[in-house]
């Protein structure tokens, strides 16, 4: 090659500087599939847990009405050993993900309070069951409801509905995830990638000794972008080809929607780094920066968990993040098979952080 | 490019009157200097002196908060991108990308002034890395990495280059590979503007040598010069196991200063000609019964002159 472009050296530099350096090529190429593997695996395919039901022996009246439960099959071993347990063979089907432990209500009382229960049974004088619960509890609320359920059905009435267990492509855990983990590396290529690189470029004193020559400053801000872009694609690819082969995933929406959702991404986390890495030279400052912005994001934005789990008034400002927005619009194209009129409102927010940034980064930014 | 034509009596950089104040510390004070083309000056003063600010100033890289500084008849505010191409830059300590080799470092600043893939190999062979030019740059020892450094402000070959400190921290034998190395710019006519805080290096390299301390010139002219105008004078230190009778030591021919230091019983004494006061000296010593340990005779050398100027060393370790 006979020319000498700027542009296409300082592009080259980016590219050079990652893969000559085979650990950054692991963690931010590799690192994200194994986690979506791990994670996918983890949360897709995890069996209906055992549950156990403590049963209070000096209760007359429930010994009596759980006579029957002797065919359903009713323990009296230490309640540590209960989940390995084997089932009765004359148990009721519908009850194999259930263990009875049979003790004394001191005992149960004791399993209780350790959390190896969280539901036991009694029954009134009529002897109606009765379980003994803290509805503040989640999981023995589920345990409640399913062993209400399961008893029905063991006697053989009728469910007001029938169950059906989903594993179709674009319901599943890893359907959620794995757009999340396409935004998440999104921003950490850019926080890291474009932030921290600066900042260790001023630290350097190189940032000074480009700044001194004749280089067009915008053109070397245009490359770092473009490396960033061409970056993103490239873990698009490898993420979501991983995703379609391994866990069946498709992209259900419009495609174009989604590399414009991911420009826009890119525009908005690239500014914000540029902004992070405008003046400081010290790789402390600069971490606790960069940590500051990703962290709160990182767990606010619902990559790996939902965020409608958090309080009500926090909603209206989590779901204007720009990692929220990235990772939603993301996700609404991959599994609601969304396209750009319903996700332009996103696009249009991360490009709004994008201007708002970028003037920001160039008020403050200092070369030398 | 910048034309070269209308400097009057060819001064290529004129610092009139500059000042440059951060917080508390006025790094620069009220400072005039002027060069002429293909002159090589040495700026020589401790850390702290004022150098970088100074140099980097004339770079472009700060702005002087008075005065103002013409480069080759042009100012920096108006003429950005046309003066950044008339000067080769090494700034104090830089590093560089670390898994960029040193070729692939050369041919991106060489794009950056304009320059072809061949220019990289030319300055290679030119500060003589031609082994290192497919090193990683942080596999280059120090010296080669200030080599480095030199090589990318030969790129545009410069009429003026500024280097700042380039072989500070480099053990001696590096010192002298990249002295040969600038010292071969003299016939190409560059104008050399160097900084350091080793005498020997501006008295080897340098036609003129402003000796600078607290943002201010206190001293500047060619070697003899300098120590011309601040008397010529030679020095004997000798160690004893007494001090010798002050009045008897004034009494030799030619005495200028003597100080004695009662802890190390060291003898610091300053005469203008030690070939006439030395052998006096020796019989006055042996007449008082004086046990001499030590003796070293030289004649009065930058640092002395610094330290005769601002009352402290060059070196503050030393």
């Amino acid at each position: 090659m006979k020319s000498n472009s700027p542009f296409l050296n300082l592009l080259a530099v980016q590219f050079k500087e990652f893969t000559r350096e085979p650990e950054a090529l692991f963690w931010a190429l590799i690192f994200p599939i194994l986690l979506s593997w791990a994670l996918g695996l983890a949360f897709s395919q995890k069996a209906e847990p055992i549950r156990i039901i403590a049963v209070v022996q000096e209760n007359r009246p429930v010994a009596e009405s759980l006579r029957n439960l002797e065919q359903w099959a009713v323990w009296q071993t230490p309640v540590e050993k209960m989940k390995k347990a084997t089932l009765s063979p004359t148990a009721c089907s519908a009850l194999q993900n259930f263990r009875f432990y049979y003790a004394s209500s001191a005992e149960v009382m004791r399993a209780l309070q350790k959390g190896q229960i969280d539901l036991y049974l009694t029954a009134d004088s009529r002897g109606t069951l009765v379980f003994n619960y803290d509805p503040g509890n989640t999981e023995a609320r589920v345990t409640a409801l399913l062993l209400d359920r399961r008893l029905r059905e063991c006697r053989g009435d009728q469910p007001a509905g029938q169950e059906r267990i989903l594993s179709l492509p674009g319901t599943r855990y890893i359907d959620f995830l794995i757009p999340g983990l396409l935004a998440l590396n999104v921003m950490s290529a850019c926080l890291w990638g474009v932030g921290w690189g600066l900042i260790e470029l001023r630290m350097k004193k190189l940032l000074k000794r480009m700044a001194a020559s004749p280089m067009n400053k915008n053109m070397y801000l245009l490359s770092l972008f473009t490396a960033r872009l061409l970056l993103s694609i490239g873990e698009l690819i490898l993420l979501f080809g991983f995703a379609l082969l391994y866990f069946r995933m498709r992209i259900n929406g419009s495609l174009a929607a989604f590399l414009l959702v991911l420009l826009a991404g890119n525009c908005a986390f690239f500014t914000i780094s540029v902004l992070l890495g405008a003046r400081t030279a010290s790789a402390r400052v600069g971490n606790g920066l960069i940590n500051a912005v990703s962290l709160p994001m990182m767990l606010l934005s619902g990559i790996f968990f939902s965020y409608h789990h958090f309080p009500e008034m926090l909603l209206p400002f989590i779901r204007v993040l720009p990692l929220t927005l990235l990772a939603d619009s993301l996700r609404s194209i991959v599994n609601e098979g969304s396209g750009l009129v319903e996700i332009w409102p996103a696009v249009l927010g991360l490009f709004i952080y994008a201007v708002i940034f970028f003037i920001l980064s160039r008020r403050f930014f200092k070369w030398t | 490019m910048l034309d070269t034509a209308p400097q009057t009596n060819n001064m290529v950089i004129d610092v009139d009157c500059v000042t440059r104040t951060f917080k508390d510390v006025t790094a620069v004070d009220n400072l005039c200097l002027q060069l002429h083309a293909g002159e090589f000056i040495a700026l020589l003063g401790p850390n702290g002196a004022g150098k970088t600010t100074l140099v980097e100033m004339i770079e472009g890289i700060q702005k002087p908060d008075q005065g103002e500084i013409v480069i080759m008849g042009k100012r920096w505010t108006e003429n950005n991108s046309a003066l950044q191409r008339v000067f080769g830059i090494a700034l104090q300590e830089t590093r560089f990308v670390d898994r960029l080799t040193v070729r692939e470092t050369l041919d991106l600043f060489g794009s950056f002034y304009g320059r072809p893939r061949s220019r990289s190999v030319e300055v290679i062979a030119q500060v003589g890395l031609e082994e290192k030019s497919r090193a990683y740059a942080m596999n280059l020892s120090g010296g080669q990495r200030q080599r480095l450094a030199l090589a990318i402000a030969l790129l545009n070959e410069p009429p003026i280059m500024i280097l700042d400190e380039p072989t500070t921290g480099l053990d001696p034998n590096a010192r002298r590979e990249i002295w040969s190395i600038l010292q071969k710019l003299k016939s190409k006519k560059t104008t050399l503007i160097l900084t350091t805080h080793y005498m020997e290096e501006a008295q080897i390299l340098c036609d003129r040598i402003l000796i600078m301390d607290h943002g201010k010139i206190i001293g500047q002219g060619t070697l003899a010069e300098l120590l011309a105008a601040h008397n010529s004078h030679e020095i004997i230190t000798f160690k004893a196991d007494a001090e010798p009778p002050l009045d008897l030591l004034a009494a030799l021919p030619g005495y200028m200063t003597f100080s004695w230091d009662p802890e190390n019983r060291k003898g610091l004494l300053h005469v203008n000609d030690i070939v006439t006061a030395l052998p006096l000296f020796m019989k006055e010593l042996r007449r008082q019964n004086r046990r001499l340990e030590e003796l070293e005779c030289r004649r009065m050398n930058l640092d002395d002159l610094f330290i005769a100027l601002t009352g402290r060393r060059l070196h503050e370790e030393q």
